[in-house]
């Protein structure tokens, strides 16, 4: 509305409709509103959950931490379509005509290089210690892997050209890694005659760790890579059929 | 240890793990990510087609996810509806796969603009295994979070898919898609949290059994209806529809109206019967309204299209009116009413999917889709001009045909359970559908000289598969006892 009104008087049937499509918005969302609250607030049945559960199968699912047994053992499906998600997110902003790259020229920042110099070696420490803390208490690939992508991010931002300089196909290779990994465990378990997904007892805890690590890699790329925007640039892929592109090109 | 990966429960898991696995591989393979692409379509097409085998084998098969049970853990429970929706999504996926390889072909084989061709289908391949194996773990799933998960990944590489043509109007419509998607998924995911908070449970069967009316349940059916109609384009919530699906590369039109909304409606239908007691016939009549009008709006839209991709996209709109109008017909039992309906699904989804690759291929070959432009098609592209007819033949219900059979169910249901005013809606929807279908078929079948050879090359296999669909969709009325058989395989 108030962009509206600073465009002046030139549209002021304009401006009553908008109004009043905004009343009528406002309207519904109190009407949502107070719905989802009466439904929320009102006594209805009141099972005990799943966390009763959860904490009787804790001894056999190879960690100490409920969240962790949830997200990596008892629901660790859900998780690997979660990571399937992230790598969906890649390959649609790589699928996107390229933008340009985040800072056109790397301007050497002395304060800004020095600072990332001594953080990310730090942020690799904490995400790995997240990773380890993970097994126990509060922590896991998710938080590890955001950690990371965040390192990654103070990278592109010193160095703009990280990404597109990076090692043909390594950077996609680097993605799928945890993915695979994780596919792999789960083919894993039922060529060795248990379900899709499930993890012998013994070994249990070593294959969350496991898993966890890896998926933390790849997470963290995939992060650093959205926030890097464009598809890293590939020689090879220009002279795919053997001729030069034609069109639009990446570079201006 | 091969014997182990092919035990008889074990094939619930492949349709969902090959299409993922070779997500993977083509996205690695960018140099041809064609070659992985087609060889993974054709293991996930044979999975499915032993996964139905061995439905009929050996009854509904349940699998633990883990090895943890249903409360805990995830499991998937593959029922007659599941594999055939499974079975749905191969048939038609591998003719799409197949039509997709010779149409990049054609496409990078034109000398302008050759690269951007290269990196669509690079990037066509990863993303449509990953939606084909989404689905298939959508159909299979048996708990309401992961359902959630399956849908969110099916709704991202869709928008995905449609934005990969580049063009102003499909990143537009993309866009569009991709928020109303977003709140679709948002409120399917509110009313799981209202579920879990009612029941204690994400599995679909244990709620089920045990529902009960309270607030939070009330909640949670609406905001879980409202999210999957908007997912499903049912009419008032169809807006998105047509641009999206007609502005995005033929393959992918064909993905998205043949097999993206019947995924959304299919998880829709589960839960509504299950909340069926509690909803009554109210909440009936009020679909087969709203599917009424779709089925009205969305024919003379249709008909009054000028582009023949908007023409199909429009035919979605009103087709999707059909699967909603079951709902009234639910009343004498559930069974004979989901026949009809899942029959109704897969001919639609063969016939559409091959009415709009034809369309497809003929905006390749003509250079635009301009209806009243399309004379002299018949000549350039005849096996195509007849797969597009073909299509249509089973969309408008003419026998033989598994439109037929569909709406043939529809009626006698209707007329035993004396709902006059369903039969006359059908009767006129399928007049409405003959109208505009005709209407296109009438100047792509009418003869022009045409001078010179077109705009491209198509490769031969674009013609075919999209005419093996449109005569899948035509045999579906001789073989009805077999795809009823499989889904009668229930408990």
């Amino acid at each position: 509305m108030r962009c509206v009104k600073m465009k002046g008087s030139e549209a002021s049937g304009k401006r009553r409709h908008i109004s009043l499509l905004s009343l009528l918005s406002l309207v519904m969302l109190a009407g949502l509103s107070a719905a989802l609250a009466w439904a929320f607030l009102t006594p209805g049945p009141d099972p005990l959950g799943l966390a009763h559960r959860v904490d009787a199968a804790l001894a056999e699912s190879g960690v100490e931490s409920r969240v962790t047994a949830v997200l990596l053992n008892y629901r660790a499906y859900d998780t690997l379509l979660e990571c399937f998600v992230l790598f969906l997110g890649v390959a649609i902003v790589w699928s996107l005509q390229p933008s340009r790259p985040v800072r056109q020229e790397p301007r050497v920042d002395p304060v800004l290089s020095s600072l990332v110099r001594l953080l990310v070696p730090l942020m690799v420490l904490v995400g790995g210690y997240l990773l380890w803390a993970g097994s126990s208490q509060a922590g896991g690939a998710f938080q590890a892997g955001a950690i990371l992508g965040a390192a990654g991010v103070l990278l592109i931002l010193t160095s703009s050209r990280l990404l597109s300089t990076m090692p043909k196909g390594l950077l996609a290779w680097g993605i799928c890694l945890g993915l695979f990994f994780f596919l792999a465990v789960a083919v894993g378990a039922v060529a060795l005659g248990g379900n899709f997904l499930e993890y012998r007892r013994s070994s249990a805890t070593m294959i969350i760790i496991a898993l966890e690590v890896v998926a933390a890699f790849s997470i963290g790329l995939s992060l650093a890579v959205f926030f890097g925007g464009s598809r890293p640039e590939e020689p090879s892929e220009r002279t795919a059929a053997g001729r030069p592109p034609h069109g639009e090109g990446e570079e201006p | 240890m091969m014997g182990l990966l092919l035990k008889n429960d074990c094939w619930l898991i492949w349709p969902f793990v090959l299409p993922l696995f070779g997500a993977l591989l083509s996205f690695l393979f960018k140099q041809r990510p064609r070659l992985p692409g087609l060889i993974v379509a054709l293991l996930t097409t044979l999975s499915s087609g032993v996964l139905a085998w061995k439905l009929v084998r050996h009854g509904v098969g349940r699998y633990d996810l883990g090895g943890w049970q249903p409360p805990l853990g995830i499991s998937l429970r593959g029922d007659g509806p599941a594999v055939l929706m499974v079975l749905m999504t191969a048939v038609t996926g591998l003719a799409i796969s197949i039509y997709a390889g010779g149409y990049f072909r054609s496409r990078i084989a034109k000398v302008e603009d050759e690269r951007r061709h290269i990196i669509q289908e690079r990037f066509f391949w990863p993303l449509w295994l990953l939606l084909w194996g989404a689905l298939n773990g959508l159909f299979l799933s048996a708990d309401i979070f992961n359902m959630y998960i399956t849908l969110e990944l099916v709704a991202l590489s869709s928008v995905g898919l449609t934005v990969l043509s580049g063009k102003p109007a499909s990143q537009v419509a993309g866009m569009r898609y991709l928020l109303v998607s977003i709140l679709g998924s948002l409120s399917f995911l509110l009313g799981v949290g209202f579920l879990y908070k009612a029941f204690g449970s994400l599995d679909l069967a244990t709620i089920q059994a045990a529902l009960s009316f309270s607030p939070p349940v009330a909640m949670a059916m609406a905001l879980i209806s409202v999210g999957l109609l908007l997912k499903s384009a049912l009419f008032p919530f169809h807006f998105w529809l047509p641009p999206a699906h007609a502005n995005a590369l033929a393959p992918v039109s064909a993905i998205l109206s043949g097999l993206v909304v019947k995924g959304s409606w299919y998880l829709f239908f589960r839960f509504w019967l299950g909340f069926l007691p509690l909803i009554g016939d109210g909440g009936n009549a009020v679909m087969a309204a709203l599917g009424g009008a779709a089925i009205i709006w969305g024919a003379f839209q249709a008909f009054s299209q000028q582009r023949l991709k908007m023409l199909v996209a429009y035919s979605t709109v009103a087709q999707i009116g059909y699967l909603f109008i079951i709902f009234p017909l639910t009343g004498a039992g559930a069974g004979p009413a989901a026949s009809a309906v899942f029959y109704f699904a897969i001919s639609h989804s063969c016939a559409k999917a091959a009415m709009f690759l034809a369309a497809g291929t003929i905006f390749l070959q003509m250079g635009h889709d301009r209806i009243r432009d399309l004379a002299g098609v018949r000549q350039l592209l005849p096996i195509t001009s007849f797969a597009f007819a073909l299509g249509g033949l089973s969309l408008m219900g003419l026998p033989p045909s598994g439109g037929f059979i569909a709406k043939y169910m529809y009626l006698s249901m209707a007329v035993s359970q004396d709902r006059w005013w369903l039969v006359l809606l059908i009767v006129i929807g399928s007049g409405l559908t003959a109208a505009y279908i005709f209407r296109a078929v009438s100047h792509i079948l009418s003869p022009k000289m045409v001078h010179g050879q077109g705009q491209v090359v198509v490769a031969p296999c674009m013609e075919w598969s999209a005419l093996a669909l449109a005569l899948v969709a035509i045999l579906l009325g001789f073989i009805a006892p077999l795809p009823l058989a499989l889904l009668g395989v229930t408990g």
